[in-house]
């Protein structure tokens, strides 16, 4: 059975929501399925990822009015898990479990919990400038593999995504002007789209000016945590092409959650997950780098953007500063990366918001910044030793 | 193998702790400039270095310096030892890293 996206919903993205993950999760979900033409008693499915910071999908369910749930699953995960939930539900309509699926990401990223700060507290409400703030003087109480990172204050992403983009400048020599180029690409991305977060433009003058968050990455290299919600609707391609969207169909999805999650035991820092899924992806799908028309990479940080389309074989290790600079990552290069400026400046939904770029750009309504005439996008969801991979295309 | 398991993750086999020369090298390092911890505001910036002990490819550690070594260049490559050291504000002790000087010239060029 061929599975299709056939609705997708969001949320304004922005810096202090004061709202609920709960309400942003049901109006998201809602947009989703106008957009769809469907309504929720439509729905048989509902499924979602996060770790421990949003609304189970059984009481969003609950909150679109639909009391009778046959296929209900939330993912504990991060970004690893943005194409999982998108897999998973495809899996579950396949089987039969279900017809109809919302997979959503709701978040207060930003005004709520910060997954770059551990125990420091938040000070999005008083404006104060990071560095600035003092960290939390309670002691951390730390569990599992942390316990082993947390002596040297070694504990958060930005911190680990660092030091594999270290071990890659070593190894390959790649720059910070590299990480640069693939920031300011997706910034001028973002520049025409009204749901980022981030969208004056960024020279990379602007860039090496940034304050440092971890060397050797600045600010820019680092994800924008924001809150927000966003949904898509998943259903068979046969229903799909009697519903209001061109739809967009699933081709294939695959992950590599491995190592145990390990970061610091990862055999080669210069590569991630991707080095597993993307023969995989490829293999499944009967394509190759130069079939890919908008590639949604997971940008949690701008390393992650080169060691995964390394990876993937859109470029030689340590020429990602040169494709990025000579213009092959955006419109009228040889595919474009990230076309809503992605997680670095659109915004961190975690990842969803991927997909739902992905599919406005192959349903060829993604307006000002349309690619031209784009059939397959691959997503990406994950860095690291976890992560996953989705490539969707038109339906032909 | 590391973090500890109870057992083995290749042949479920019983673990126990084993002690290790403290020998490493540098596999990679970051500066810190942005305090997430408890007392490290004070710090910034200080290096973190993920040392990758001698006898096994691939086990590492993410350690801070000594805290009198605190000022010196790191580089990827560059060989240390690891030491134990009572935590800043802690009632406990913490392995750091002592970069390796090169003790045959006595210019205090490091073995890379």
């Amino acid at each position: 059975m061929d599975i299709a996206v056939v609705g997708i919903g969001r949320t304004a993205y922005s810096r202090d929501s004061g709202r609920t993950t709960l309400a942003m999760a049901a109006e998201a979900t809602r947009n989703a399925l106008a957009d769809a033409g469907l309504e929720p008693d439509d729905v048989d499915g509902f499924a979602s990822f996060h770790v421990n910071d949003s609304s189970p999908s059984l009481r969003v369910a609950g909150a679109l009015g639909i009391d009778d749930v046959p296929w209900c699953i939330d993912l504990l995960g991060g970004g690893n898990m943005a194409g999982t939930v998108v897999s998973t539900a495809a899996a579950a309509i396949r089987s039969g479990l279900c017809d109809t699926v919302v997979a959503f990401r709701s978040l207060n990223g930003r005004s709520g919990r910060r997954f770059g700060q551990a125990g420091r507290p938040n000070e999005t409400k008083t404006g104060a400038h990071a560095s600035e703030a003092p960290a939390t003087a309670k002691p951390l109480r730390v569990g599992g593999e942390a316990q082993f990172g947390a002596p040297a204050g070694y504990l958060v992403p930005p911190q680990w995504m660092a030091m594999w983009a270290k071990r890659h400048q070593h190894v390959y020599g790649s720059t910070c002007e590299d990480l640069g180029q693939i920031a300011t690409t997706q910034r001028a991305h973002a520049v025409p789209n009204p749901a980022a977060v981030a969208r004056e433009p960024l020279t990379m003058q602007d860039y090496l000016d940034g304050r440092w968050i971890n060397e050797p990455l600045r600010v820019y290299d680092c994800t924008l945590e924001i809150d927000g919600a966003c949904a898509v609707v998943i259903t068979s391609l046969d229903r799909a092409r009697d519903l209001r969207q061109p739809p967009v169909r699933l081709v294939t999805g695959s992950d590599s959650q491995a190592a145990g999650g390990s970061w610091e035991q990862w055999p080669d820092m210069t590569k991630m997950f991707s080095m597993n899924v993307a023969p995989r992806i490829w293999n499944r799908s009967g394509l190759g780098p130069d079939d890919i028309d908008v590639a949604c990479i997971y940008d949690c940080f701008s390393y992650t953007v080169m060691a995964v389309m390394e990876d993937f074989g859109f470029f030689g290790k340590g020429e990602a500063g040169a494709f990025f600079g000579d213009g092959h990552a955006t419109y009228g290069g040889n595919l474009v990366v990230n076309p809503h400026g992605g997680l670095l400046s659109e915004g961190y939904i975690h990842g969803l918001n991927h997909t739902y770029e992905a599919v406005l750009q192959l349903r060829g309504h993604a307006g000002p910044r349309q690619v031209d005439g784009a059939e397959t996008a691959l997503v990406t969801a994950g860095a690291g030793p976890v992560g996953g991979a989705v490539v969707y295309s038109v339906d032909h | 193998m590391h973090p500890p398991l109870e057992r083995c993750r290749y042949c479920g086999g019983p673990t126990r702790f084993h002690p290790v020369s403290g020998r490493g090298t540098i596999y990679s390092f970051i500066v810190v400039r942005y305090a997430v911890t408890p007392g490290s505001a004070e710090m910034l910036p200080y290096d973190i270095a993920l040392v990758e002990l001698e006898e096994q490819v691939g086990l590492r550690l993410p350690l801070q310096a000594a805290t009198d070594v605190t000022d010196t260049p790191l580089n990827v490559g560059d060989q240390v030892v690891v030491e134990l050291e009572d935590h800043p504000g802690g009632t406990f002790k913490v392995p750091v890293y002592r970069p390796t000087l090169s003790g045959e010239v006595g210019d205090g060029r490091r073995i890379a």
